[in-house]
């Protein structure tokens, strides 16, 4: 058995480093290496953290280093051990910040954070493609690295014009071969100028010997090689100084760390700033600050550093670097020789070039201030209005959406990528985009206000709401070619609406159950009748047995009777446990009039102990309605029960409750309960829908604030009147159902 | 003396139950006429059956059980009645037993506390019908007497002697004798000690 298959995390390693005896509780930080802490490039990025961190906290900080070595090596056991490991290890020393290097760490971490310290902020250092993901875990933040690809191969093939040949230098391992194989599909736009090959596949030893011969008009690409394919690790920039050694042409890198090891340069990412700017992030997180407030760093543009050493060596003009590239190792030169002259004609000329720069900029800034002065207005309004909101501006001609570092973030879109129209429309809920690009639509039309809410699916996955407002411009009397606004996160106020959703609805369920007491004599009527028949039934049949009387046609009619009754009692039941079940709310097209039906057959018991008629007035072929068939029944039984007792005083003859079903308009059809008993106060009639408003004794006053409720929460309306010859009227609306699509 | 087939009248708006119970009640051998609502029966006339009683739910649409036993009373019938319900209360049974019912059960119910029900339910109809035929005649003899027998008759069942009477009527001894014989004669009695039964059933005992 492989060695490292057995003990994968054994070359895990602990350090106690820094640890000040003092009185203050120290802080405890626990880095998750990638691959182990001295691989290059990532050796950079955590000692830097941890100088940092040690440097700026008031407090002392214990740190200690874990290496999941995932990265190295694909075939590992599974999560498990390593999770046990560490929860055991930390179960008593409690951790204020769990801080991962690279990709493999920052997985595990978010994989597991439900239960690997989750009130434990994490801090990802990591690639910023990873940003979605780690804003889907909780309580973590993320400090990006962003690496560029592209750029890597523009800058050889500016530097050295006319290269044919790259070869990119990446290790054997996992991690190394991920990336090796985002560069293949990143470089696939520069094949028509330059072949690369890459050497995942071949031992150090190999590699150099590949780069020792090259072809002329080659250039080769040093990444990192962390491990190579016979599975030999090299720590720090060992195995760059190997391919520097043998490498017959240039030598470019990625990372700034690498510059002086052999490198010529360019665009080098400055891990050291990335990780101090992680060290202020992950102070920020050790004194308290939520996870949430931190704002995840903006990419810097990149230094172009250059070795002089090996410009010189590869006759390299400084003319063919980028401006303002900064060029190191430079041996002492004239400038050292001739300072004093050259500062002199220096200022000199920086004192003309000021002024003619200053007389410039001001008539430029005049010319450019007014056109400005409009958008920046639109834009900072918006701004003002509310802090804390992404700022986007849509120029519909070049359809592309300018927008903030934080508005981007919302949608999960890189700091970089551009985001046309169709881009950011089609991470919006397929059911909610109709409606945002109509919401669209009219406001270019119209030059109006555009505002709307979606939600919104992440790349990474997840979901999340966000309200979006602006306004949309521009010159003559075309449509609009601007739209500009701002959007925000409503994510919570969501999540509140749907609390307040849930609390209607149990409120609902609770007084649905509380008309069942009411109805429980109703009900036992309702289940004893069928089971009467039942029972007696049976027992006559078996009288005919015993006095061996048996007809058989007598016998199929018991028998078809009493299947008949035994689905009564079943319906009963079933409806019975259909009001009382708490069930979310289920909307369908329903027949209201068959739902009077199914309430006045379901409260026949009632109408009979109460001795009073229902007659309905059903108009027939009205359109069905959009609506859940238990609320709608609730609200008939309430409405019922109401005329019912309304009646208690009247006698037998004149106890006559009218359930009428009409067409109020297009769009709406009315019910109306109509009792002929004492009618409403008329300055009640309005606050009988209140929440405890009661007229009877032993009432708790929320029925018709519960009805009107679910009334109100099916699009209707409810209202109550007293009739010219008597007695109450209670009057409801409930829209149609769409055909098409629903609200 | 043979009977006639015992008749039980059935009242319930449940279809289902209706025909249950008439399965039942003719698996014992029972005559059965079923009716939905009571103003039915009150419509078929069929209150003075003699052999025969009344199955009655006492919930029902339009006129109630109780109704219907209220208008029964009124009308005289002696038909004894067994009150179904589905639900009852007990206040609601109660009156309906003071109010003559024979039984009050609690669907659903056994098949022999029905039957027994209405076994008692039919002997109390047959008893009643026979006690009213007996008053009847009682009446109807009663009814032949002249005023002067009536007085004579009251006050010879109270246990005074003729001679009591003649000084209370202010006549004489051998004339009560004569208005005694001619009651004895009339309501078709041999002695005293029949005759007062008779008065009995007639209240003529009650008050002085």
């Amino acid at each position: 058995m492989n060695i490292w298959h057995r003990c994968w995390w054994l070359v895990f390693f602990l350090a106690l480093v820094g640890v000040a005896a003092v009185h203050a509780a120290p802080k405890r930080v626990l880095i998750i290496h990638s691959f182990g802490r001295d691989f290059a490039p990532f050796d950079t990025m955590s000692s830097t953290f941890r100088t940092e961190l040690a440097r700026q906290s008031p407090e002392p900080v214990e740190f200690y280093e874990a290496s999941i070595e995932r990265a190295r090596f694909a075939a590992v056991g599974n999560d498990d051990q390593l999770l046990d490991y560490l929860r055991t290890l930390f179960a008593e020393r409690p951790l204020d910040l769990i801080f991962t290097v690279a990709e493999p760490a920052t997985y595990f971490c978010v994989r597991h954070r439900a239960e690997f310290f989750p009130h434990t902020p994490l801090l990802a250092h990591v690639d910023y493609r990873q940003i979605p993901l780690v804003r889907t875990a909780t309580n973590a933040t993320i400090n990006p690295v962003y690496i560029e690809i592209p750029v890597l191969a523009e800058n050889i093939l500016q530097v050295l014009p006319g290269t044919t040949n790259i070869v990119m230098v990446l290790g054997a391992s996992p991690f190394e071969r991920a990336w090796t194989d985002l560069c293949r599909s990143e470089f696939a736009a520069f094949t028509n100028q330059a072949a690369f090959t890459y050497v995942n596949d071949l031992p150090l030893e190999k590699i150099c010997a590949h780069v020792a011969t090259l072809p002329p008009h080659s250039a080769v690409l040093y990444a990192m090689l962390a491990m190579d394919a016979a599975g030999v690790p090299y720590e720090q920039e060992k195995a760059l100084a190997s391919v520097r050694a043998a490498a017959n042409a240039p030598v470019f890198g990625v990372f700034e760390s690498q510059l002086g090891h052999g490198i010529v340069g360019g665009p080098l990412l400055p891990l050291e700033d990335s990780a101090r700017q992680a060290a202020r992030t992950g102070l920020r997180l050790l004194q308290g600050e939520s996870t949430a407030a931190i704002s995840i760093p903006l990419p810097e543009p990149p230094a172009f550093v250059y070795d002089w050493r090996e410009l010189d060596l590869w006759n390299i003009p400084a003319a063919r670097l980028p401006t303002g590239s900064i060029v190191r190792y430079r041996p002492p030169s004239q400038w050292q020789e001739h300072k004093g002259l050259i500062l002199t004609t220096a200022v000199i000329l920086l004192a003309q070039t000021l002024t003619i720069a200053a007389l410039l900029a001001a008539r430029v800034r005049r010319q450019r201030s007014e056109a400005a002065l409009r958008e920046s207005e639109e834009r900072m309004n918006l701004a003002a209005e509310a802090a804390n909101l992404g700022l986007w501006v849509w120029d519909v001609r070049q359809d592309d959406i300018w927008a903030t570092e934080k508005c981007r973030a919302l949608f999960g879109f890189t700091p970089d990528e551009p985001v046309p129209f169709a881009a950011f429309a089609v991470r919006v809920h397929p059911d909610d985009r109709m409606g945002m690009e109509q919401a669209v639509q009219h406001a270019l039309e119209k030059k109006a206000a555009y505002e709307s809410e979606y939600r919104v699916n992440l790349p990474a996955g997840g979901m999340r709401w966000i309200g979006a407002r602006g306004v949309a411009t521009g010159t003559g009397t075309g449509p609009a070619t601007r739209l500009l606004g701002v959007c925000v996160d409503v994510t919570a106020r969501k999540q509140a609406d749907a609390e307040i959703q849930r609390q209607r609805a149990e409120l609902t369920h609770v007084s649905r159950v509380s008309i069942m007491g009411e109805l429980s004599a109703s009900m036992a009527h309702e289940l004893n009748q069928p089971l009467t028949a039942i029972l007696t039934n049976a027992q006559a049949a078996q009288r005919f047995m015993a006095s061996g009387s048996v007809d058989m046609d007598e016998f199929r009619e018991i028998l078809k009777d009493i299947a008949y009754d035994t689905t009564r009692a079943r319906d009963v039941i079933r409806h019975l446990r259909a009001l009382v079940k708490r069930s979310e709310p289920d909307f369908t097209q329903l027949d209201v009039g068959d739902t009077i039906r199914e309430v006045v057959g379901f409260l026949h018991g009632d109408i009979v102990a109460r001795n009073v008629r229902v007659s309905l007035e059903l108009v027939a072929d009205l359109p069905p309605v959009h609506g859940d068939r238990i609320q709608l029944q609730q609200v008939l039984i309430n409405l019922l029960l109401n005329a019912f007792d309304a009646l208690n005083g009247n006698p037998v003859a004149e106890r006559l409750v009218v359930v009428a079903l009409t067409r109020e308009s297009s769009q709406l059809v009315r019910v109306t309960v109509r009792d002929c008993g004492a009618g409403v106060s008329p300055d009640q009639l309005n606050a009988i829908f209140d929440p405890f408003f009661t007229t009877k004794r032993d009432g708790m006053g929320m029925g018709l604030s519960v009805t009107r409720s679910i009334v109100e929460s099916h699009g209707g309306r409810i209202w109550a009147e007293n009739n010219s010859a008597g007695g109450a009227a209670f009057h409801f609306t409930l829209p149609v159902a769409k055909t098409i699509a629903r609200t | 003396m043979t009977q006639p087939v015992p008749t039980v009248f059935v009242v319930d708006d449940d279809a289902s139950v209706r025909r249950s119970l008439a399965r039942l009640l003719k698996s014992a051998g029972y005559q059965v006429e079923m009716f939905p609502s009571a103003l039915e029966f009150l419509a078929s006339d069929r209150h003075h059956h003699s052999a025969a009683c009344l199955v009655l739910d006492l919930r029902l649409p339009g006129l109630t059980g109780m109704d219907l036993q209220a208008r029964l009373a009124e009308l005289r019938s002696l038909l004894a009645i067994v009150f179904i319900t589905g639900h009852g209360d007990i206040p609601t049974s109660v009156r309906a037993m003071k109010d003559g019912a024979v039984d009050f059960l609690p669907k659903p119910f056994d098949d022999t506390q029905l039957l027994d029900a209405v076994a008692r339910a039919i002997e109390r109809t047959r008893l009643d019908q026979k006690a009213l035929a007996e008053l009847t005649a009682i009446q109807l003899r009663f009814a032949t007497l002249t005023a002067r027998e009536r007085e004579v008759m009251a006050q010879i069942v109270t246990g005074k002697l003729n001679k009591q009477v003649a000084d209370d009527l202010g006549t004489v001894e051998k004339t009560i004798k004569v208005h005694r014989a001619r009651v004895f004669e009339k309501m078709q009695v041999q002695s005293l000690a029949e005759l007062v039964p008779l008065a009995a059933k007639l209240g003529l005992l009650e008050s002085k």
